[in-house]
């Protein structure tokens, strides 16, 4: 078994903020195919929809499991499309889920509907 | 499963081969038209005449009997049958469509599989889609069994003359033993002829009265006589003796060609196999990515959200890897893949985890869970590829 031997994921060190979309990321993923990239952000635009849903409705009905999933997923796609800081973000409300209600978690919430915002201007603001 | 659904649906409708058969080209214009619509490959046959070559031509996967009269459907499928090779080596599904007053005499050619479908459509239809939707699950039918033959009627041929390849040699081998015991006989005589003919040599040439000044001569005749009838006769005797090892050889390679047929035939089924795959993931967007990477290569793919999902689609369907992601609902991916190692069926299939941790945890995890390898989320499209290339081909053909 050997490691997949790729560039790091960048992760914040907890006070500076990663981008809100790195362009770059999915392409060197696709081997700079940019037409499966422009799909693969319209598929992407339907997970963070479902993300978003799937968060408010853990959060409304307090199942931190199913929390800590929704998170964990976007965290992934967020990732693969370049969308750092979200990412970021939802590996932080992963963890939280995890361990936990926490006020800090609320800040966290917050901060990922914030971001799915930013993330969702992005797309829309680029044509894709 | 939409996504693998969906494209065989399209592969059906651009791939597919269907011959529309009748006795009226009007009748022939009126199917075909309606299945034109739909699928790419429509062909029809109306002239009698032509009847058994267009079918050879056409080789179709679906045949649709657009005879008004029944009677004249099950002429024309007994006359193919009697007559075209192609119609028992081509797999085919066939479709009839009846008048009322003939549903009776039809189902029972249905129920007794001389064909396989029919549908209620002359003197006119009220259905224009009930046509090309027997097509598709013709079609579908045809894949299925194309699919769950994991050892066609070929492989089975071809494995059981392989089987007695055994014998074939041996028996082979015990002729060549006995030619080539025949030359050693044949190389003995002549050393012996040899060793006789000069050991004689002097006496001959005492018995001939040979003097001093004749005996060069003497000798010289003596050894021209050796070398015509011992060691002429001998070499003779020796090419005589080899000539039918040349015919075994011969008779060797003839004998052999069913053999290197079978083998080739086999290598070429494992060569044209398509492997499957198993994606087990609970996020769409990740398995739409993964078969989108996927697209590209020849690899029949299958998706399941969760491991009961996938346990149920690998006892179905045995693929031949597992990409399976880590943190999955209920079960996650760590303990599935111990599961599948556990199962008798399942534990030769090489499962690959999908992770988003790169730590040595989750590398030490996964290789006591039994996983082959790993790759580490977000995946590269190029990394995926490799890595699936290279566990396939580490975990050759896997087996029940």
């Amino acid at each position: 078994m050997d490691n997949d031997a790729r560039r790091p994921i960048p992760h914040s060190d907890g006070g500076a903020r990663l981008p809100t979309f790195d362009e770059t990321v999915l392409i060197d993923l696709l081997d700079g195919d940019e037409q499966l990239a422009a799909e693969v952000l319209r598929d992407f635009e339907g997970a963070l929809q479902h993300g978003t849903d799937d968060i408010e409705s853990a959060l409304r009905d307090n199942r931190s499991g199913d929390l800590a999933l929704a998170a964990h997923k976007l965290k992934s796609s967020s990732r693969t499309v370049g969308a750092m800081q979200l990412g970021e973000l939802c590996e932080r409300l992963e963890a939280g889920a995890r361990s936990g209600p926490s006020h800090s978690m609320e800040r966290t919430v917050l901060a990922v509907m914030a971001e799915i915002g930013a993330v969702s201007r992005r797309l829309r603001a680029t044509g894709k | 499963m939409t996504d693998a659904r969906a494209e065989s649906a399209r592969r059906a409708r651009s791939n597919a081969t269907i011959l529309v058969a009748s006795d009226a080209q009007a009748n022939a214009s009126v199917v075909s038209k309606l299945l034109s619509e739909e699928f790419d490959g429509v062909r029809s046959s109306w002239v009698p005449e032509s009847a058994l070559s267009d079918f050879e031509a056409c080789r179709p996967q679906v045949l649709v009997l657009a005879f008004e009269e029944l009677e004249k459907a099950e002429v024309y499928y007994l006359g193919l049958y009697r007559h075209s090779r192609a119609i028992r080596e081509q797999p085919h599904r066939t479709i009839v469509l009846c008048h009322k007053d003939d549903v009776k005499r039809v189902f029972e050619l249905c129920r007794t599989e001389h064909f396989d479908d029919y549908i209620l459509f002359w003197p006119m239809s009220y259905d224009g889609y009930r046509v090309p939707m027997a097509v598709y699950s013709a079609l579908r039918h045809l894949a299925a069994m194309q699919s769950a033959a994991r050892y066609p009627g070929d492989v089975v041929d071809s494995a059981r003359r392989l089987g007695s390849i055994g014998e074939f040699i041996d028996d082979r081998l015990a002729a060549g033993a006995q030619h080539i015991e025949t030359i050693r006989a044949a190389a003995d005589r002549i050393g012996k002829g040899v060793d006789s003919a000069f050991d004689q040599l002097p006496a001959r040439l005492q018995a001939g009265g040979a003097s001093d000044s004749s005996s060069v001569e003497a000798v010289r005749g003596e050894l021209g006589r050796i070398r015509r009838e011992s060691v002429g006769a001998g070499l003779q005797a020796l090419s005589d003796a080899v000539a039918p090892v040349r015919r075994w050889m011969d008779q060797l390679q003839a004998d052999a060609a069913p053999y290197v047929q079978a083998a080739q035939s086999m290598k070429s089924v494992a060569q044209h196999r398509v492997h499957r795959l198993l994606v087990v993931d609970d996020d769409p967007f990740q398995r739409k990515l993964l078969a989108k990477y996927l697209s590209g290569e020849p690899y029949d793919l299958a998706f399941a959200a969760d491991s009961s999902e996938a346990f149920a689609l690998a006892m179905a369907d045995h693929p031949d890897l597992v990409l399976m992601d880590v943190v999955l609902p209920n079960v996650d991916g760590l303990e599935a893949t111990r599961r599948f190692r556990a199962h008798p069926d399942l534990a030769n299939i090489p499962v690959v985890m999908l992770t988003g941790q790169s730590g040595r945890e989750i590398v030490i995890e996964s290789r006591r869970a039994g996983a082959a390898d790993f790759l580490v989320k977000p995946i590269d499209r190029s990394v995926l590829i490799t890595k699936v290339r290279e566990v396939l081909a580490a975990a050759g053909p896997t087996t029940r």
